[in-house]
């Protein structure tokens, strides 16, 4: 479904990514595990087209991809990035501007549906009011994965999402995403609890062979 | 009623001995403001100089052509001190910015002349260049407000728009609260001031109307128009410009170019 094909980037002359290889069939679950600053973010920036690769190529449904069908891949997409500071007002304000856009238009505000969702991972049913940034860390993690799941997207690209939260919560969250089978989900974490997991594909980052897929 | 008392030159000069005051105070609290505080003063006094010349003649002429096009020109020095004092990159900001300003400010003068005082002469420059340059001026710094704050709140809260972005937003989707907010700060001192307006100001096209011999209950009419014609420029001028400057300040990937703020 995606694949990333000798993929280098660039910061002020020095490498963060080089010669990235990754090929991330349909319904797959990948791992990207290495210590911080050596450019696991940067993979998703580029692969969202929010910066471009000094060399190579990614490609989207065998097209690669392009200003056009960056789009394409966009609505596709969830994507939760490690800053969690990324919306304001109530739970309820936050889940009626994510519907209101037009990507979101066949998709219909189920609130037994999301607070189903949210008691699952341990949310109390009054979260819908509460003001997002009054809520922890933990919280917020818990609150988009609640809203991303309810989403059903194709394809999900997790970025420190279980960072904050308590060890058996981090497994609750990472066995939900891989029971998903019609789910393409890459994460990035350092949490270990990922890696003792079936069923997913680990790539270790960093060091001279940076991005070398195994 | 009698015209305004003259204040001759003699007078004018007592008047900057006030200036006295604040010069000693930052002297002694050493503020360093004296030399911009003179050098202002200067620019003041001759700009205004100057605009008592130009008015001199533009009342002598009175000509429509003339009025509009001396508005023209007052428009396009303001859309350099939005563009200047937003920080924004001059080449591609000041045309859609002077677009805006024009078609806002050129609206609500036409409102103000045709609709709410229903003049036989719309563009006799007392009420053309007058009242038009009163809406330009405050009109100004709500779109200085409003177009900085857009540009800026996407740049400083780049994570957020990223965000919705990689979440399947369109730009439009994704600059619509940093919209929302542009708009909100650029109106607010507007709606501010109309709150309190009377009660702790007397503005000051009205207190000029007064002095001038107008009737007060003339005044506040023109005031409360002044007010509102204002709020309906600011609105419409922030929001013509972020939408003309949209289209080219993103790239094709929906994301901001860096060359919209002066490097």
């Amino acid at each position: 479904m995606i694949e990333f094909k000798n993929i280098s980037k660039k910061f002020k002359d020095r490498y963060i990514l080089n010669n990235f290889n990754l090929k991330v069939p349909q319904g797959s679950k990948t791992l990207l595990y290495g210590k911080s600053g050596i450019g696991k973010t940067t993979i998703f920036r580029i692969l969202l087209g929010f910066t471009q690769p000094d060399e190579g190529e990614i490609f989207f449904k065998e097209e690669k991809i392009n200003a056009k069908n960056i789009w394409d891949l966009r609505k596709e997409t969830a994507y939760l990035g490690q800053e969690l500071d990324v919306l304001e007002g109530t739970v309820q304000d936050i889940i009626n501007n994510i519907l209101s856009y037009k990507v979101n238009e066949n998709i219909s505000f189920d609130k037994n549906k999301i607070i189903k969702l949210m008691n699952y991972f341990q949310l109390e049913e009054n979260v819908l009011e509460k003001d997002y940034q009054t809520l922890s860390g933990g919280e917020k993690q818990r609150i988009l994965i609640s809203i991303f799941s309810f989403l059903n997207k194709k394809i999900y690209l997790l970025d420190e999402i279980t960072s904050s939260l308590d060890k058996d919560m981090k497994n609750k969250v990472i066995d939900y995403f891989l029971s998903k089978e019609e789910w393409t989900v890459i994460s990035i974490s350092h949490d270990h609890e990922w890696l003792s997991k079936d069923g997913i594909k680990i790539i270790e980052l960093g060091g001279n062979n940076n991005g070398t897929n195994n | 009623m009698e015209p305004t008392t003259d204040i001759s030159l003699l007078s004018l000069l007592t008047v900057y001995l006030l200036l006295f005051v604040p010069i000693i105070i930052s002297y002694l609290f050493n503020l360093k403001i004296t030399k911009e505080t003179i050098i202002s003063t200067v620019r003041m006094t001759v700009q205004l100089f100057i605009m008592s010349i130009i008015l001199i003649y533009l009342f002598r002429f009175d000509n429509k052509w003339i009025n509009m096009g001396w508005l023209t020109f007052m428009i396009s020095f303001a859309a350099f001190r939005v563009v200047g004092s937003s920080d924004l990159n001059v080449r591609r900001f000041i045309w859609p910015i002077f677009l805006s300003l024009f078609i806002s400010n050129f609206l609500a003068i036409f409102y103000f002349n045709f609709v709410i005082l229903r003049l036989d002469n719309a563009f006799t420059v007392r009420y053309f260049v007058i009242i038009g340059g009163m809406l330009l001026g405050n009109a100004l710094n709500g779109n200085i407000i409003g177009i900085r704050n857009f540009y800026k709140d996407i740049l400083r809260n780049n994570e957020r728009y990223l965000f919705a972005l990689g979440n399947g937003a369109t730009v439009y989707e994704a600059v619509l609260p940093y919209f929302r907010n542009a708009l909100i700060t650029a109106l607010k001192p507007t709606i501010a001031s109309m709150a309190t307006i009377g009660i702790v100001s007397l503005p000051g096209m009205m207190t000029g109307q007064i002095l001038g011999g107008s009737p007060p209950q003339t005044a506040i009419k023109y005031q409360i128009a002044i007010m509102i014609a204002i709020l309906m420029s600011v609105s419409l001028s922030v929001t013509l410009t972020i939408f003309f400057t949209m289209r080219s300040s993103f790239n094709e990937y929906g994301i901001l170019k860096e060359d919209v703020f002066k490097s």
